[in-house]
């Protein structure tokens, strides 16, 4: 297979920095819906949206307002949400997802191998159904991706006061939860 | 950085071959706005959403934001804030700053029923409950120089207001309300109280007793202040966006924190998440000011401020439906003022 022509730029330009931003984080995004869907090709039609959300909206993106890890899992979070919500809706989430080519049985294989490395992840997420989807998002995102709580709040679109008061809130919570389901 | 798969090189070509013009663009970061804050849109997605999607584990719209102090509150704080100006009472060599906390605290307790041991009774929780808010007074004269000697007097005014129970019931029992009144109590930098070993002076500040070097090292930056108020209220086990209002309060309520600091320490609450203006006429000991507060545990916790002047009037604690006490009773409040007097013990002229 050919390989497709690129928009040309210079070296160091948007496009490198575009690149390197999604190589350094394509697998976080995979990992988050790899966590909330089991089969490879929602991860891979909400990944592909995530991403065209990210370099439509690349231009505003600021690195000193916050990582971009953050605001990659902000979009992916959007995406999620109205993947659902359309969903919910009886919509067919492929006809909104139109344009993005089925995945081969090589691709296919690759992101099972990723659902199955989140399947703790989505277990912890699975066993925090009593809380609401606020708490869960900052316990996945700090507790389970992994990131800093600056980071969590710009992927929750909220200061990073607000998010920890939130992660105090939500933890205390979980544990009750937990408390009860196992006390 | 991790390896890719042909799943994201594929992907990766198909943005960039597909999408790459966008960014080729100057570089308009400088002028464009991030996309920060995106809760206006997430607030639209209500709706209890199944998961009905073949595969789909965890599906629901994301409701339920917690949401910061709204632009109101914020307006309101920060223009109280600028209010307040750099009116501190000014203390000359010799004169002393007086500080005069007008408290209603709750007093409690569980009495015996026949026949049980004291023992019994302190673990007892079927006993009858006499509970009560008492008016204390708490007067502090604080030198010019803060390392000379301090005075606080205080006392109970013997004014009572019974929530449960009856006074006769709680004499009856043997327990006399009344505390030995007033007392006295004399210090350098005000440590009243020492703590073991501790010789005065030696305290290190906090948010209860603020030293000069407490509050000379904290942020001035109102968001870094709220950090670091924040820091210390998530160690208090509570709940921190109520233990920041607490804190706060606490701090404020000495009345001995410079104005500068007090206009900073309302522009910090801005960023309380859940703060909320609760009466913009509440009144506390005769002054009518803007209270801010927050429902958590069973109770609200407030502040209030006169909002002409900028001034703290002083922090109630009310509790809310649920308890043994009716909805709405107070069961704390504490009222500020603050004064310049000629010598240790005199009091304002009123």
């Amino acid at each position: 297979m050919a390989r497709p022509h690129r928009a040309e730029a210079p070296p160091g330009g948007r496009i490198a920095e575009f690149e390197q931003v999604y190589r350094a984080h394509v697998r976080d995004v995979t990992a988050y819906f790899a966590r909330r869907t089991r089969d490879p090709q929602n991860v891979a039609d909400l990944t592909a949206d995530t991403f065209v959300r990210a370099i439509t909206s690349f231009a505003a993106f600021d690195p000193a307002r916050g990582s971009p890890r953050g605001w990659l899992l902000g979009i992916a979070r959007h995406v999620f949400a109205r993947y659902c919500e359309g969903v919910s809706r009886g919509r067919d989430a492929a006809a909104r997802l139109a344009g993005w080519r089925e995945l081969d049985v090589d691709e296919a294989a690759e992101l099972v191998v990723r659902i199955d490395a989140e399947r703790s992840g989505r277990a912890l997420l699975d066993g925090m159904a009593e809380l609401s989807q606020a708490d869960r998002d900052v316990i996945e995102l700090v507790d389970i991706a992994g990131m800093d709580r600056g980071e969590a709040a710009v992927a929750l679109g909220i200061s990073p006061g607000a998010m920890r008061i939130r992660l105090f809130r939500a933890r205390g919570r979980l544990r009750k939860v937990v408390g009860e389901n196992h006390g | 950085m991790r390896t890719m798969g042909k799943f994201e090189d594929q992907l990766l070509d198909r943005l960039l071959t597909q999408h790459g013009h966008l960014l080729a663009a100057e570089h308009p970061a400088a002028t464009a706005t991030a996309p920060k804050r995106h809760r206006a849109r997430w607030v639209a997605a209500v709706g209890t959403v199944a998961a009905v999607a073949a595969g789909v584990v965890v599906a629901q719209a994301p409701f339920g934001e917690t949401p910061v102090a709204s632009a109101a509150v914020a307006e309101a704080l920060n223009s109280a804030a600028d209010k307040i100006g750099s009116a501190d009472p000014v203390v000359a060599p010799g004169q002393y700053l007086y500080v005069e906390s007008h408290r209603w605290d709750m007093g409690s307790y569980v009495l015996a029923k026949d026949g049980m041991s004291e023992a019994e009774r302190r673990m007892s929780e079927s006993g009858r409950t006499v509970s009560y808010l008492q008016e204390n007074v708490i007067q502090t004269w604080v030198p010019y120089d803060r390392n000379q000697e301090w005075m606080q007097r205080s006392y109970a005014t013997g004014k009572r207001e019974w929530l449960q129970g009856t006074e006769a019931e709680l004499r009856a029992a043997g327990v006399d309300p009344d505390a030995p009144s007033p007392e006295v109590r004399r210090a350098k930098c005000g440590d009243f109280y020492p703590e073991g070993g501790m010789r005065p002076c030696e305290r290190e500040g906090s948010w209860q007793e603020p030293t000069p070097e407490f509050v000379a090292e904290l942020p001035t930056d109102p968001e870094e202040l709220y950090e670091e108020i924040l820091d210390e209220a998530e160690e208090d086990g509570d709940d921190p966006a109520a233990a920041v209002l607490e804190f706060v309060d606490d701090a404020i309520q000495r009345g001995l924190m410079p104005a500068a600091l007090r206009a900073n320490l309302y522009r910090a609450l801005a960023f309380v998440p859940d703060l909320k203006i609760k009466d913009r006429n509440a009144n506390l000991d005769g002054r009518i000011g803007i209270s801010f507060g927050i429902d958590r545990n069973g109770k609200r916790e407030e502040v209030i401020i006169d909002s002409k002047t900028g001034q703290y009037i002083g922090g109630r604690t009310t509790v809310l439906a649920g308890g043994e006490l009716p909805a709405g009773t107070v069961i704390s409040y504490s009222a500020l003022s603050t004064s310049v007097v000629g010598e240790l013990g005199a009091l304002p002229a009123r």
